[in-house]
């Protein structure tokens, strides 16, 4: 298939990834190559072969319902590029600035 | 003595710090030299642990010791100078997973197999480089530094383990941690001349290691020999609470069957599949050589080697780069600028702030996984992509389970050319990924596997013969390493830097 600028624009709005004009050209360009590439799985036949999520069976693991400690709330938090208390910081969300 | 202590294997430097020959202050000292002789040349380590702290943290142990106190047979990894993967958490160290995004990040906490390294009392002399978020085949993707091949610095040292497969090769630590999610330890390992160990997917807790994709990634070593591998290996196995994934087994126990065991009698009537899908014309001639060279070692010692089909061998490397990539662009929507990481300066509004900080934060390889992750699993992309690649992962596991019905282990070279110069494939992607052709195989299906050092081109570059074995197969794939490696001499072998 065609990976077109428009795919790939709406692709990285999606990923919320904003790309220049260059940079644009040149994604198309990887992304059309890696798309053919990858393409080749139509050659094979699946019909009624069942999907693999993952390799081995997964296990629920049942936690005894106490209350452990586990990180530092400060130690946490100040890895955050902006906090105010106990809490993140960030940009106005919602309304008019 | 002749041999310098870094230059020894695990084991031997282990045995002598057990023994009394040699304190622990004398190991560390003689790898901050080699550190410190080599560093600029090789550019493993993204932080090297203070000196300072490392000599003092060696000091309290020998005077634990000289005390009489403390039964050190009780920390199985006493004195040993390790390197961590800088996608592995160790507290209050860096983990910047190799991106601008983490540059000025230190981990709150220890990953469970850093809690079990100090419970063994290994020493942590650092973190090492990687391709950014183990996306990779050279280490080049690495936002922070270049780190150069031992054997030769005008070579990659493959990836995206690229650091620690370098700083094990330089002998800058006893072994080294990595993760592997489709080769990431055994590409490297071979490029380098060393020993890459991928368990069974989840035999090691994947809890504080950054997840890259979760149904692939797997954690590791790099090593001098096999033994080394098994005795660690049986150290870091095992279920942990903290990790959904990790299996419900018991420890391993894989070191003791294999140290007092013949090979010989070990290797006769083996039977090993090799498929020819292995062996094609992607293969250069050097590295075919040397891997028909190893075939006829295990042969001439009683295995029996019989060339098999792998019907859909073309096609893992299409479904790897699918699913690893909608996996990674699933996991990566984490850096956002709010909690932790890198957050774009002047934003007015949060999508803008996200937009910014994750165009400026993330590398090139980066975003160019997450969007082709993002369309395939996007509507009307995700049964013609997602979906069928996970189709063809059913029918790769069933090339796999048909092939150990009948075989012990699946042999073949672990990448089809020695490691490439520096720049020669990164602007070309299909060329870059063919490296990991042979390995993607084994994360596709959860198989354990292995690359041994199995000689060199006449470049002197190295060449990884590649073991491959059922799930939980851990015993016959160390096996047949450690088999080899009595038989041959490769892994004794050292780069002159």
């Amino acid at each position: 298939m065609q990976v077109t600028r428009d795919t790939v624009k709406e692709i990285a709005d999606y990923a919320m990834l904003t790309l220049n004009e260059q940079e644009l050209e040149h994604m198309v360009r990887d992304m059309q190559e890696i798309v053919s590439f990858v393409e080749k799985l139509n050659e094979v036949p699946t019909d009624g072969v069942e999907p693999m999520i993952h390799p081995v069976k997964l296990m629920i693991v049942m936690h005894d319902d106490t209350v452990q400690r586990t990180e530092d709330l400060d130690a946490v938090l100040g890895q955050a590029p902006d906090r105010s208390g106990s809490y993140f910081q960030v940009p106005q969300v919602l309304g008019e600035s | 003595m002749g041999e310098a202590l870094y230059e020894k294997s695990l084991l031997v430097l282990r045995k002598l710090l057990q023994d009394g020959d040699l304190t622990v202050s004398e190991v560390v000292q003689s790898y901050l030299t080699r550190v410190r002789t080599v560093e600029t040349r090789v550019g493993s380590f993204i932080e090297l642990a203070e000196e300072e702290a490392l000599l003092q943290g060696a000091k309290t142990l020998d005077e634990r010791r000289s005390r009489g106190e403390g039964d050190i047979s009780h920390h199985p990894l006493y004195g040993l100078p390790v390197g961590m993967k800088d996608n592995i958490a160790v507290r209050g160290m860096r983990m910047t997973n190799a991106s601008r995004m983490l540059e000025h990040y230190r981990s709150p906490y220890d990953a469970t197999v850093t809690t079990r390294l100090r419970e063994a009392e290994g020493i942590i002399m650092g973190k090492l480089n990687m391709d950014e978020f183990a996306m990779g085949s050279s280490t080049e993707t690495s936002a922070l530094q270049t780190t150069r091949n031992p054997w030769h610095t005008d070579y990659v040292p493959g990836g995206s383990s690229g650091g620690s497969a370098a700083a094990v090769a330089a002998g800058e630590v006893a072994f080294a941690f990595g993760t592997d999610s489709g080769g990431s330890i055994r590409q490297p390992a071979a490029y380098t001349g060393v020993v890459g160990f991928k368990p069974t997917y989840g035999r090691i807790s994947r809890f504080g290691v950054a997840a890259f994709a979760s149904s692939f990634d797997t954690v590791g070593f790099l090593t001098r020999d096999a033994l080394d591998a098994a005795f660690i290996l049986d150290i870091f196995s095992g279920f942990d609470e903290k990790d959904t994934t990790s299996l419900p087994h018991e420890p391993t126990n894989v070191y003791h069957t294999l140290k007092d065991r013949d090979p010989d009698t070990f290797l006769k009537g083996l039977r090993i599949a090799v498929p020819h899908e292995f062996m094609g014309e992607v293969i250069s001639p050097e590295v075919k050589a040397r891997i028909e060279e190893a075939f006829h070692v295990l042969e001439q010692a009683g295995a029996h080697i019989e060339y098999v089909h792998f019907p859909h061998m073309a096609y893992a490397e299409p479904a790897y780069y699918i699913l690893t990539s909608a996996e990674a662009s699933s996991n990566m929507s984490r850096f956002d600028g709010v909690r932790y990481g890198y957050r774009a300066k002047d934003v007015e509004d949060i999508e803008t702030m996200f937009k910014k900080t994750r165009s400026e934060g993330l590398g090139w390889e980066v975003k160019r996984r997450i969007l082709l992750g993002t369309f395939s699993l996007s509507a009307g992309h995700y049964e013609a992509f997602y979906q069928k690649a996970q189709k063809v992962r059913t029918l790769i596991h069933e090339d796999f389970a048909r092939l150990f019905a009948d075989y012990d282990v699946v042999l073949g070279p672990t990448t089809p050319t020695a490691a490439f110069k520096f720049g020669e494939r990164l602007s070309d992607p299909l060329k870059m990924y063919e490296s990991d052709l042979l390995t993607v195989i084994a994360n596709l299906a959860g198989l354990p596997a292995i690359s041994v050092p199995a000689g060199f081109t006449s470049a002197g570059l190295p060449v990884g013969l590649q073991i491959m074995g059922p799930m939980l197969g851990e015993e016959e794939v160390l096996g047949v390493a450690h088999a080899y490696q009595t038989l041959t001499e490769h892994h004794l072998a050292r780069p002159t830097l």
